[in-house]
């Protein structure tokens, strides 16, 4: 029975050999008799009360036997299932039977062990336990009670088949060199039927220690036993098998002969057992088989077959190296159109196969710092993807785009956007989607690496505008494909970039950034009639910018402009600036900075021609539109503008730009502000415009000019006022000016103007109030030493004049008569009277006239001179001639004092003139000629300076 | 005699009349944009030459007023030359169109300031020809042309105390000069300070002379000092047909009435063409010498 158990074992794969109901008829045949068996011996034992080991060790081995039959039917039913049905079921409760009579086994076997310590076949039992334990996976303490079956059992069966089930638990856990020492010990004692089973293990056991020889040997006596009926049959097996250890040990010629015997073309098996050795994870075994087998190909489709298989062989082996040699063989051989089409669908399997593997090598952590090995295989992936791509047309762009992908992982950005673009213009030529938007987003992405590629960067681009164009990027997308025409400098294309873009979003402001760097461009080109184009563009809303930038651009093209006018005028070329200034001002784009400053250059460079009129108008024009703080800067040019202006005796308008200045820079600080003021109102009275003067003046103070300044202008005013006889502005003027103690002495000039003028319009209050002014005012000048004009002192000296003529006349209306009395009274008034009349010379001297000084010399010298006369001359009536004699004695006395008086005042007279330069009508009257001698002379004007 | 001066006027005159008129743009050429050439003062340029003037002689280098007034020759060769005959001429508006155009040559030479300034005057306008005259005088601040010609202005302003100062200042500042000792000596005379005026006249006065103005003066001077022997020998040089005129006869007149020759006294008085400038005087030397007319 046992013996019947262990071949079951050994050799399930037997069974598939034999048909599944007969196998099945037999083993429930060997179940009944083991239940009846099982019943009986249960029986006795129970009869016994379960005391005799014998009886319990059999029930062990029926239950054991019984569990392996059950195992068996179990194994078989599980494996027929379903993989996904198999995978899902429980498998403890599928394998429940025999696992409960393996239990029952070993129960019984334990309790042997547990009672009775000195059994004799207590060897028996650790067999029992050892294979159970090993049924149920346990090898380890499988082989704790094989071992002591082995050593202990004194039945050489029980210790043969000890040896070789713990033989088999090491073949089965490889340890090879173990079991192929129990295998030759069990082997050597015994020889039954299963010695070709368990001889067929041994030869697997040299294989695998690398004796083929003895392998091969093993194997060919166990295929020599196996043709004797006495032992089981592993003919197939070894004719399966031994050809793996032909194969892999390169005794071609011997494993053909062999199978030559057999009747099996071995070469065609090599295929097959490279297959099971691959399958088997016997890679090198493998290859090695098929390298064998290659050599012995009847024709090049088997070779293509064998490397194909080689192919997957290297795959799983990871010999990656000769995987590629053999691609690129087979490759060279798909080319010559040599492979049919599972050939082909088989190579493009293998080779995308390994670049899947060898992609994800690249793009995982790996290999990040294996750089070489990254390297190489990245480049086996990138050519596995071009062969790819080339057997297999119709999937072109999924490989070029893998390619990229590994290109792009290495940062290799060139080969990565060469295939991302080839990806994507098969894409386009094919009408496939698949990959045509990826390949174009990593486009982007590779540009993004790019340093100073814009043709890269526009055919990008250009390709995204024409395939995305409702992609939420494509904004973003025309900026940076005009950047890059900008970059290259192809500039009609950015500005057909500008075009589409304000096409697209009429509305966005990134178009003003744009416009900006053409701009800056054409500035600096100097190419007005593109930035005139522009404007103009954006004035018809072609563009849309903003009105600040709009400003800007005005700005931008008028500095463009005054810059080449600017130009011009460093050049020397000033007719053509100043037909650029004109332009500047007719521009209707200019800005206002731009016109006022081509309106002052015109200004001046209508100075420098010495055009008065235009001079004027340019400057006139600047001052209007300039910033009071502009026109103090430039206050300087503008004075010498207006001086110009004077001298060219275009006063009034040298007078009206001087006002304009003083009304621009009112409330500017300037230390220029008192020049401009005066010249302003000087040259505006000069010009007759004694109206205007009054508005200066009147300005002049609200800008605050030196009050000394305002009442100069005052005083001219007044002097022109009255010149013109326009009296109310003169006495306004006067009366005003009267108020400031430097103008008292000037203003008793014209209060005598006044009196004057009131006196023919014979107002007597005036007249009054003016003459009081003046006399108050006069005394107060003469106390304050201030200097007083010759016509005041002529004035004030002619009014004690007046009363020197007074007392003249009644000096000459006295008449000297007789009685004596009466001759006494009136000698005596009239020497009161002289007295009064030196009196007042005195005071008319003192006044400081020379008018007033000659006349009162004048008046005394007649005066006494007369007085002499009438004394000297008077003969008393009626008186004796002793009287007579004696009054004209005495009074003759008199009279010649008098006479040397009246002389002495002459003289007087004679040098006050001569030392005082004194310029008097009076003077004619002590000229020596004693006559009026008249000379008038006009004067000459002095032309030049003469001889020096 | 007149004839010469006219031609040489007119013909720099075109000339100056050509450059008035502004040009358009279009006649604009950047030749036009050259610099001024400035003229500043000279010495030289501050005498007038070319003339020929016997009867206004000790002016003739510095004044044209009475070159013309006598008939005197006058070359022009300079631009300075032409305003101040167009000034004399009283072609004020030649003489200002002179001044546009050359203005900025100019600039700094008070020579011609006080030419356009002495032009104002002659057209009396006083308040212009004053801020030329001080246009001059910022530029040469002793400048004896244009103190002189303020003197003038206020002369006819009857301003005579002002006109004395300006006179002196202008004598003071070019010693030389012989216009400010002509107007003081003139200015003097009028209101009868005799020696004054002769001791102006003593740099003018020479026995030679042949300034009939001069000659006036000095024997006018003399007259006044009662020396009507002296003042009868000067009266004498100037040419007859001037002693004809009131401004020259009326005085000489009177100088032989007092030297005793009455007869020619009152003959030279009978002669004189008296203007109304000159009539009362004219008939009060009349009555003193005796004159019948």
């Amino acid at each position: 029975m046992l013996r019947s158990l262990v071949v079951v074992l050994s050799f399930t794969f037997c069974l598939t050999t034999l048909g599944n109901s007969e196998v099945e008829k037999r083993r429930n045949k060997i179940i009944k008799i083991i239940n009846l068996e099982l019943k009986e011996v249960e029986r006795l034992s129970k009869s016994q009360g379960e005391r005799d080991p014998d009886l319990l060790l059999r029930l062990a081995e029926l239950y054991l036997e019984k569990a392996r039959l059950y195992r068996e039917r179990e194994n078989n039913n599980y494996l027929k299932l379903d993989p996904k049905k198999r995978q899902r079921v429980n498998k403890r409760k599928y394998f429940a039977t025999s696992s409960r009579f393996f239990k029952k086994a070993n129960q019984i076997c334990l309790k042997i062990t547990s009672r009775y310590r000195n059994y004799s076949k207590l060897g028996e039992v650790y067999y029992i336990l050892g294979y159970n334990l090993k049924e149920a996976g346990q090898e380890s303490k499988a082989s704790k009670y094989l071992n002591r079956a082995g050593s202990t059992s004194k039945n050489k069966t029980v210790k043969v088949k000890s040896i070789l089930t713990l033989a088999d638990i090491y073949f089965n856990e490889k340890k090879f060199n173990k079991a192929r020492g129990l295998y030759e010990k069990a082997l050597s004692m015994y020889k039954d039927k299963w010695w070709t089973k368990d001889s067929f293990n041994l030869a697997w056991c040299y294989y695998h220690l690398n004796r083929p020889s003895s392998a091969i040997d093993k194997m060919l006596e166990v295929y020599r036993y196996s043709e004797n009926p006495k032992f089981v049959d592993m003919r197939p097996q070894v004719e399966r098998d031994i050809g793996i250890f032909y194969a892999t040990s390169g005794k071609i010629d011997e494993g053909i002969a062999f199978y030559k015997k057999v009747g099996v073309n071995f070469t065609q098996s090599l295929s097959a057992i490279a297959f099971n050795l691959k399958k088997n994870g016997k890679f090198k075994e493998a290859e090695r088989v098929l390298t064998y087998s290659m050599k012995y190909a009847p024709n090049a489709n088997d070779s293509i077959d064998a490397n194909l298989d080689l192919l997957d062989i290297h795959q799983k082996s990871g010999d990656y190296a000769s995987h590629a040699k053999v691609v690129e063989k087979l490759y060279a051989t798909y080319k010559a159109n040599k492979f049919s089409s599972d050939q082909r669908k088989k190579f493009i399997f293998e080779i995308e196969k390994l670049s899947a593997i060898l992609q994800r090598q690249v793009l995982g952590k790996a290999y990040k710092r294996l750089k070489k090995e990254r390297k190489t295989k990245a480049d086996q992936t990138n050519r596995y993807f071009e062969i790819l791509a080339d057997v297999d047309k119709s999937r072109f762009d999924e490989f070029t785009y893998l390619k990229a992908e590994t290109a792009y992982a290495m940062r290799d950005y060139n080969e990565a956007f060469i295939s991302y673009r080839d990806t994507f213009e098969w894409s386009v030529k094919y009408r496939k989607t698949k990959f045509k938007k990826k390949s174009m987003d990593n486009m982007l992405v590779t540009l993004s690496h790019f340093k100073n590629r814009p043709q890269a960067n526009i055919y990008v681009f250009e390709k995204f505008i024409e395939h995305y164009p409702n992609d939420k990027r494509i904004k973003t997308i025309y900026e940076r494909l005009f950047n890059n025409y900008m970059e290259i400098k192809d500039y009609p294309k950015a500005k057909l970039t500008i075009e589409r873009y304000a096409k697209r979003f009429p509305k966005s402001t990134s178009q003003e950034v744009m416009i900006a760097k053409l701009m800056d461009v054409r500035r600096k080109q100097g190419d007005n009639d593109a930035i005139r184009a522009w404007v103009s563009d954006i004035e018809e809303k072609k563009f849309y910018v903003s009105s600040k930038y709009r400003n800007k651009l005005q700005e931008l093209l008028t500095t463009m402009q005054m810059e080449d006018v600017q130009g011009e005028l460093k050049s020397g070329n000033k007719k053509v600036a100043m037909l650029g200034y004109l332009s500047v001002i007719k521009d209707k784009y200019s800005t206002k900075k731009s016109k006022i400053n081509a309106k002052y250059n015109l200004a001046a460079l209508y100075f420098e021609l010495g055009s008065v009129d235009k001079t004027y108008y340019w400057a006139k024009e600047a001052i209007d539109e300039m910033t009071p703080k502009d026109v103090s800067q430039f206050e300087d040019s503008f004075i010498t503008m207006a001086n110009f202006l004077f001298m060219s005796l275009a006063i009034k308008r040298s007078s009206m730009l001087s006002y304009e200045i003083l009304k621009k820079t009112c409330k500017e600080r300037s230390k220029q502000k008192n020049t401009v003021f005066k010249n302003a109102g000087f040259m505006s009275l000069a010009a007759g415009e004694i109206a205007q003067a009054q508005r200066i003046r009147k300005t002049g103070q609200a800008c605050g000019v030196k009050k000394a300044s305002v009442l100069e202008l005052d005083y001219e005013v007044m002097r022109e006022a009255y010149i013109r006889k326009n009296y109310e502005v003169y006495e306004n003027y006067v009366q005003g000016l009267s108020k400031y103690s430097s103008y008292q002495a000037k203003m008793l000039d014209e209060y005598i103007n006044l009196i004057n003028i009131y006196t023919e319009y014979d107002n007597r209050e005036k007249i009054e109030r003016y003459s009081n002014l003046l006399r108050n005012n006069f005394y107060k000048a003469k106390r304050a030493k201030q200097l007083i004009s010759i016509d005041v002192l002529d004035y004030f000296a002619e009014l004690e004049l007046a009363q020197m003529s007074s007392l003249q006349k009644q000096i000459s209306e006295v008449k000297l008569q007789f009685p004596e009395q009466v001759f006494q009274q009136k000698v005596e008034r009239l020497l009161g009277l002289l007295d009064k009349l030196v009196e007042k010379a005195n005071s008319v001297i003192s006044i400081g006239s020379g008018k007033g000084i000659i006349s009162s010399y004048d008046k005394l010298n007649n005066s006494y001179s007369y007085a002499a006369d009438l004394l000297g001359s008077f003969t008393p009536p009626g008186k004796s001639a002793e009287y007579i004699k004696g009054f004209k004695a005495q009074f003759m006395q008199i009279s010649s004092q008098m006479k040397s008086a009246a002389m002495k005042y002459s003289e007087e007279a004679i040098r006050a003139i001569k030392n005082n330069e004194i310029l008097s009508e009076s003077n004619k009257q002590f000229l020596p000629l004693n006559f009026p001698v008249s000379f008038y002379h006009e004067g000459v004007l002095m032309d030049r300076g003469g001889l020096k | 005699m007149k004839l010469p001066v006219l031609v040489l006027i007119l013909i720099l005159s075109s000339c100056a009349s050509q450059k008035t008129k502004e040009k358009s743009i279009d006649e604009i050429t950047n030749e036009d944009f050259k610099p001024v050439k400035v003229v500043r003062y000279t010495r030289s340029d501050d005498s007038l030459k070319n003339i020929k003037a016997a009867l206004s002689e000790q002016l003739n280098k510095e004044s044209l007023q009475r070159v013309y007034k006598y008939d005197g020759e006058f070359k022009v060769d300079s631009l300075l030359d032409q305003l101040v005959a167009f000034c004399h001429q009283r072609e004020f508006e030649k003489a200002k169109d002179l001044v546009r155009t050359h203005s900025r040559k100019f600039i700094k030479n008070p020579i011609f300031w006080n030419q356009v300034g002495s032009c104002f005057v002659l057209e009396k306008d006083y308040r212009k020809a004053l801020l030329f005259f001080n246009r001059a005088l910022s530029i040469k601040g002793n400048y004896a042309p244009a103190l002189n010609n303020l003197g003038i202005m206020y002369l006819r302003k009857r301003d005579f105390s002002r006109a004395l100062v300006a006179f002196k200042r202008a004598r003071k500042e070019n010693r030389f000069s012989k216009t400010p000792n002509f107007n003081l000596a003139s200015l003097y005379l009028q209101f009868g300070q005799y020696e004054l005026a002769l001791s102006s006249l003593k740099p003018l006065a020479s026995s030679s002379t042949t300034d009939v103005d001069v000659l006036n003066m000095v024997g006018t001077g003399f007259l006044m000092k009662n020396d009507a022997k002296q003042a009868v020998s000067w009266f004498e040089k100037i040419p007859t047909e001037f002693l004809e005129k009131d401004h020259f006869g009326i005085n000489y007149a009177l100088a032989l009435y007092q030297s005793g020759q009455n007869k020619k006294a009152q003959d030279i008085w009978e002669d004189i063409d008296v203007t109304q400038n000159y009539s009362e005087y004219y008939k009060l030397v009349g009555r003193h010498i005796g004159g019948r007319k």
